[in-house]
């Protein structure tokens, strides 16, 4: 009997590490999309205008405000040049976050950085 | 046998270790699962930063300024606005009037976008002010149209028609000057703008200007060319010659010209000739006053012809140089040396596999297209085939060679990638007028609807490349 719930719970870690994997894959995958669809935004958007699009973004994909703790976009005039837009992009991933639901129960951070050309606005 | 099957029973029966062994099994099948996760997993970030790689390389060809240039044609006008005439009359009263001094057009001036109006180059085509009386001077731009330049081989003839453009504008300006030679009103002018469109009417700018500095020549003119006196000798000496031999020879009689003539008449030709010498140099005076109209507008026209010719050799100069290359070349250049550079910071090799490998995924470029072809449908983009390596990480479990997935002995996944970025401008429409002086778009278009309209449409958006790439390459999926 003991063997019996050994293996299962044995089974019931691999299942959630793998079930974890995969929300770590889905999370990072999630970062990179947004920090590729920021950056295109700002690369085609006016110097004085760069940060604009950075708080677009956040209330266009982040309007839940749960969401906005977890997904952070960083201040795009960092690390960008008039030549080139710098945007990271991090995501605090809640590990086990369907047991812990609990915001503070611990995070991974999961970053994307991107470079895209500045583009003169065109007329 | 009996005791043979018994004991086989016996074992078949025996539900010891059961447990033990299924596990053994379901953990191995969830180990291998859990592997093809990572490895599925790890392909498809590799994949998402492949493609944002791949987006931002291309775009950087698509718009590099060194390969893809905006080109325009524009027409440069100026009203060389209005010059102020006075007059006091014997009470001392001075009255004032404006004679406008009539406008020209530069045709088709074709240059870069980013000289002629981003850093205002088109006013290098604007022409002389004669000042600023009831029509001010003006200058402004009229937009014909806008193109992608890739090869500047393709612009050679058009650079060319400046040429003409600048014969034009000279002619323009040459006739703007007689307009306003011959439409001055001021009691100073008005007895002498006869004169002045009599000798300077009709030439051109430089001999304007040789009469303009030559007050003999200036004369010389009026009275032979334009009153009919005798060009022989110093001016009148004819015409005293003659009245002289007829007072001291035969004073009733005098044959000139195959007409007799009295000495009379003799005499009052004689003064009349002096009379417009007088003239001629009382005209020469009075138009020194405004000659910085004729001064100006040489000026103006000799610049433009000498920035025509420095521009026109130098695109030429540029186009035989041996380091010449093209758009088409200079965008595939900047697309890869982004792609490199944004590749090393992804923590991403590039290029193809030179040596040992390493379990560090690789993109290398399959194929760059710079369609700088306006008739292509793809004009105009560039679109880039990206091939990301990626080497799996338990390379031993990996190892299905009749997939045919493997790459220089490197056990992994291979995944192409494509991208399309569109060197994107607007309809030139959107973009019609420029007035310097009034700092804005002028023209018969409103002001905001130029605006609203104009830069929100595209000239061409190109069909879509990799989407068709993907049907072509992936339809057996």
């Amino acid at each position: 009997m003991i063997e019996a719930v050994l293996s299962f719970m044995l089974f019931l870690i691999i299942f959630m590490g793998v079930i974890e994997v995969l929300y770590l894959v889905e999370s990072k995958l999630y970062v990179e999309k947004i920090s590729r669809a920021v950056c295109y935004e700002a690369a085609i958007t006016s110097v004085e205008e760069t940060n604009q699009i950075r708080d677009m973004f956040t209330l266009q994909y982040f309007d839940d405000e749960e969401e906005r703790q977890y997904v952070h976009i960083q201040d795009l005039t960092q690390g960008s040049t008039n030549e080139y837009i710098y945007c990271y992009v991090t995501y605090y991933h809640p590990p086990f976050k369907y047991i812990f639901p609990e915001k503070d129960k611990g995070r991974r951070l999961i970053d994307a950085t991107t470079i895209y050309p500045r583009q003169t606005p065109s007329k | 046998m009996q005791q043979q099957y018994t004991r086989a029973k016996h074992l078949v029966n025996d539900e010891k270790g059961n447990i033990l062994f299924i596990t053994s099994f379901v953990i191995l099948g969830l180990f291998l699962m859990a592997v093809g996760l990572v490895e599925m997993g790890r392909f498809l970030i590799i994949r998402e930063q492949a493609q944002t790689i791949n987006d931002a390389a291309v775009l950087t060809g698509a718009t590099s300024k060194d390969s893809t240039q905006k080109w325009v044609t524009i027409d440069v006008h100026t009203n060389h606005g209005s010059y102020r005439e006075c007059q006091t009359d014997s009470e001392g009263n001075t009255t004032c009037w404006c004679v406008g001094c009539g406008s020209s057009t530069v045709e088709d001036v074709f240059g870069l976008e980013s000289d002629l109006l981003d850093n205002g180059g088109w006013r290098r085509y604007s022409l002389f002010s004669c000042g600023n009386c009831d029509t001010p001077y003006d200058t402004w731009y009229t937009f014909k149209n806008r193109e992608l330049i890739y090869d500047m081989r393709d612009i050679m003839s058009q650079i060319n028609k400046l040429t003409n453009s600048a014969n034009k504008t000279r002619n323009n300006v040459t006739q703007a000057i007689d307009r306003v030679l011959g439409n001055l009103k001021s009691k100073q002018h008005r007895p002498y703008t006869h004169i002045y469109t009599g000798v300077l009417g009709g030439l051109s700018l430089e001999d304007k200007k040789k009469y303009a500095d030559d007050e003999s020549l200036f004369v010389r003119k009026y009275v032979v060319n334009i009153s009919g006196f005798s060009g022989k000798g110093n001016l009148c000496s004819t015409e005293r010659k003659e009245y002289e031999d007829a007072l001291y020879g035969n004073p009733i009689y005098y044959e000139t010209s195959g007409r007799k003539k009295s000495l009379d008449e003799l005499f009052v030709r004689y003064m009349e000739c002096v009379y417009t010498v007088q003239t001629g140099k009382e005209a020469y005076s009075s138009l020194q006053s405004i000659r910085s109209i004729i001064d100006d507008s040489l000026d103006s026209v000799t610049t433009l012809e000498q920035q025509v010719d420095d521009y026109i050799n130098t695109a030429r100069d540029t186009i035989n140089s041996p380091d010449y290359r093209t758009g088409q070349d200079k965008a595939k250049e900047a697309t890869t040396s982004f792609l490199k550079a944004v590749t090393e910071v992804k923590g991403l090799n590039y290029g193809p596999l030179i040596g040992e490998s390493d379990s560090t995924p690789r993109l290398s470029p399959s194929d760059i297209f710079v369609y700088d072809d306006a008739s292509s449908r793809y004009h105009p983009s560039v679109a880039m085939i990206l091939t990301a390596e990626i080497p799996a990480i338990f390379q031993n479990l990996t190892n299905w060679p009749e997939l045919n997935l493997f790459n220089n002995n490197e056990r992994g996944l291979k995944q192409r990638v494509c991208s399309q970025a569109t060197t994107f401008y607007y309809d030139p429409s959107g973009h019609r007028q420029y007035s310097a002086a009034e700092g804005k778009l002028k023209g018969s278009l409103n002001t905001e609807s130029v605006i609203q309209s104009g830069y929100t449409k595209y000239v061409k958006v190109p069909d879509d490349y990799c989407k068709e790439w993907r049907k072509d390459n992936y339809k057996t999926l």
